[in-house]
């Protein structure tokens, strides 16, 4: 009886009418548009009787009219066109498309003044905004708070803000798995390169890491500790400097699969065969992952279910007397693949 | 917009101006005027030419597709620059019946850009009727001549890569190219054999098989050649993730790339660069063919000229590390 009569979608030619519904329910037209747009002052009974008579007539909501926000879904990026990002947006659009709405893209890169964004949004409408990566500052999240848009966060950058609603992969357990996968092989040695160091769950994966090596009483070395960025190039760089070390790993967890691509290059021109002299694992199974060579030990996060949770999350303020800071943690797994094994003879763990 | 300018005491410029998130407002006003519109319940018509932030609507069947990635970054990026904004949508498999028509022109659209899937004539046909503008991305297609279409030099890209490789000294070069039943693919197979031909090279039908531009067919093409006696000395893979599969194939027959086997991938997605080693590959400037397709559509209201709208955008070989001479011992079919 809960399902939203909004969600039914049919192939019909004739379309059926509030009044036809009406009609058949013997209430007013109003009060099945109160039924349809969720509003409290309608009877249990004579919204399960509506309810039930949408679902059997198959009622096809109009587009709305005056005064609703249109059938849109913002999704601001801080960028376009990295893997791991589309995986994201594929989730944000199957979730919105199951409720009839469109995902409109915006990009709001790193250092953008104004609320100009904002403001778009604003004068066309919406039902709300997904923000993925994009920095929002406290002023930027007051004003979409104020002009009442529900505003969800997939991996937040800087402080956690509680009045936010958020969605995150639970990256502690995950860095803390993939370094324990490791550990198990008999690796000592064990880089960690993690992700931009203003992100969360860059350190959520780095904690992970660090109490991983003190449950396997190991030294911190921080010469094997760096924090990468969104680029891959740093990254490579960054494990250039550690495996050109003397007493260079034999494992680096990397904080992408993206940046582990950029660790696999970096073995190669150092001459390391993956796993035989170095293993690598990273984070987020892409697609392509499992086609990298060797392919990739990983720790998956579930992106897509992120981003339909994120939907969900905006729809329900939408509704609802607004949840604050509702927030959201979905779990991580570990894959193990062909990039992993056991360190090289002679530096193994003394046990 | 002129009840709420006279209500405000401002101007209907001035409204608009706050419509639009034009700075060139006082604070205040603009939050009288914002008061007032949402007092009012102000509702934009749909896609007005003053509007703000027009909204261009991109159509495609599949999204993680790593050249729907770079489509829709390259529109997005081209819509920003005229401070437009994209929506996506996905259209349901085959023939299912979609709304995405009506929901769109109901909310408003400035225009549809269609990404590897064809409208049904009735669909081109309500667009038309309802003003709407339409542009077709397609890398892989025939062009429709009804529609102004966004396409790449597949001819010309699988030459070049030919070409390169039989510069190298290659002699057995292998091709896997697109599926047996698309455009490009045949456009691909073409500019390969005429490569082959003009650098007097025999073409051997073993060594020219059809792929689906997916990983796993590739690596199976790859590995049975690969075991062949007479094995190519390298491969032109009709995509980069056909290219992936070819590296894992070559890696699990002990093949060192480039030293014994050199490869070259087409579309030269952001990934290529990052594979070990990065790879030769054709660049589709798929991103730019976004571009170009979001000026196509807008420019009916940017004033621009509608002729000569169907466009073919260049491929160009980036080399970089997959691709080397042949190696000295393996021995050649004369």
């Amino acid at each position: 009886m809960s399902t939203p009569a909004q969600l039914v979608r049919t192939r019909g030619t004739k379309r059926v009418t509030t009044t036809d519904i009406a009609r058949a329910a013997g209430v007013s037209a109003a009060t099945v548009s109160k039924v349809l747009n969720g509003r409290s002052e309608v009877s249990m009974r004579t919204r399960m009787r509506v309810e039930s008579l949408l679902l059997q007539q198959k009622y096809e909501r109009r587009p709305p009219g005056r005064g609703g926000p249109p059938p849109i879904l913002d999704l601001l990026l801080r960028e376009v066109g990295n893997p791991w990002g589309m995986e994201v947006i594929r989730g944000a659009l199957e979730a919105a498309a199951e409720v009839g709405l469109n995902v409109v893209l915006s990009v709001l890169p790193d250092g953008a003044r104004g609320c100009r964004w904002l403001d778009q949004i604003c004068a066309r409408g919406s039902r709300g905004i997904i923000v993925l990566l994009a920095r929002l500052t406290d002023t930027d999240k007051a004003a979409v708070r104020a002009r009442g848009l529900p505003l969800a966060v997939i991996e937040p950058r800087g402080e956690p803000d509680p009045n936010v609603a958020t969605v995150v992969a639970t990256n502690w357990a995950g860095g803390y798995a993939a370094t324990r996968h490791l550990l198990e092989l008999g690796h000592e040695r064990i880089g960690i390169i993690s992700g931009p160091q203003d992100l969360l769950c860059s350190h959520a994966r780095m904690s992970g890491y660090c109490e991983a090596l003190k449950a396997g009483d190991l030294p911190l070395d921080g010469g094997l500790v760096r924090w990468g960025d969104f680029d891959v190039d740093a990254v490579f760089e960054q494990a250039i400097a550690m495996l050109s070390m003397a007493d260079r790993p034999t494992a680096i967890f990397a904080g992408s699969d993206l940046q582990a691509m950029g660790v696999f290059e970096a073995a190669r021109l150092q001459q390391l065969s993956v796993p035989a002299q170095l293993s690598v694992v990273g984070f987020d199974d892409l697609p392509q992952s499992r086609w990298m060579s060797p392919p990739l030990t990983t720790v998956r996060q579930p992106l897509a279910e992120m981003a339909a949770r994120a939907v969900r999350l905006v729809l329900e303020q939408g509704h609802e007397e607004q949840k604050e800071g509702r927030s959201v943690e979905v779990a991580t797994t570990l894959v193990v693949r062909d990039s992993t094994g056991p360190p090289p003879l002679g530096r193994r763990r003394s046990l | 917009m002129s009840d709420i300018a006279m209500e405000a005491g401002v101007s209907v410029a001035t409204v608009s101006k706050v419509l639009n998130g034009s700075d060139r407002v006082s604070q205040e006003t603009r939050s009288r005027v914002q008061d007032l519109l949402s007092e009012r319940n102000y509702v934009r018509r749909p896609a007005a030419r003053t509007g703000p932030a027009p909204i261009v609507d991109l159509v495609l069947r599949e999204v993680s597709n790593p050249w729907a990635t770079e489509i829709i970054a390259g529109a997005v990026e081209a819509a920003r620059a005229v401070h437009a904004t994209v929506a996506i949508n996905v259209l349901p498999d085959a023939h299912g019946h979609s709304s995405w028509l009506d929901d769109i022109s109901a909310r408003g659209t400035e225009g549809v850009i269609v990404l590897l899937a064809r409208l049904s004539d009735r669909e081109k046909a309500a667009l038309r009727s309802r003003g709407i503008p339409l542009a077709v991305i397609d890398p892989r297609g025939e062009p429709d001549p009804s529609v102004p279409t966004v396409g790449a030099t597949n001819w010309s890209g699988a030459y070049a890569a030919t070409r390169h490789l039989a510069e190298l000294g290659h002699k057995r070069i292998a091709i896997i190219s697109g599926p047996r039943d698309l455009y490009c693919s045949h456009a691909r197979m073409d500019g390969y054999r005429s490569a082959m031909e003009a650098a007097g090279l025999s073409v051997d039908t073993d060594l020219m098989r059809w792929g689906d531009f997916h990983v796993d067919a590739a690596f199976k093409h790859a590995t049975a050649m690969l075991s062949m006696d007479d094995r190519p000395t390298a491969i032109f893979a009709g995509s980069d993730l056909q290219a992936m599969g070819v590296l894992e194939a070559a890696r699990l027959a002990h093949v060192q790339v480039p030293a014994q086997l050199s490869l070259v991938g087409f579309d030269d997605i952001p990934l290529s660069r990052w594979m070990s080693p990065p790879l030769t590959s054709v660049r589709q400037p798929l991103a730019e063919m976004a571009g170009t397709a979001v000026r196509l559509v807008l420019s009916h209201w940017e004033g621009i000229g509608q002729e000569d709208r169907s466009v073919e955008l260049a491929t160009t070989l980036v080399v970089r590390e997959s691709t080397g001479a042949p190696p000295r011992t393996v021995k050649r079919a004369s």
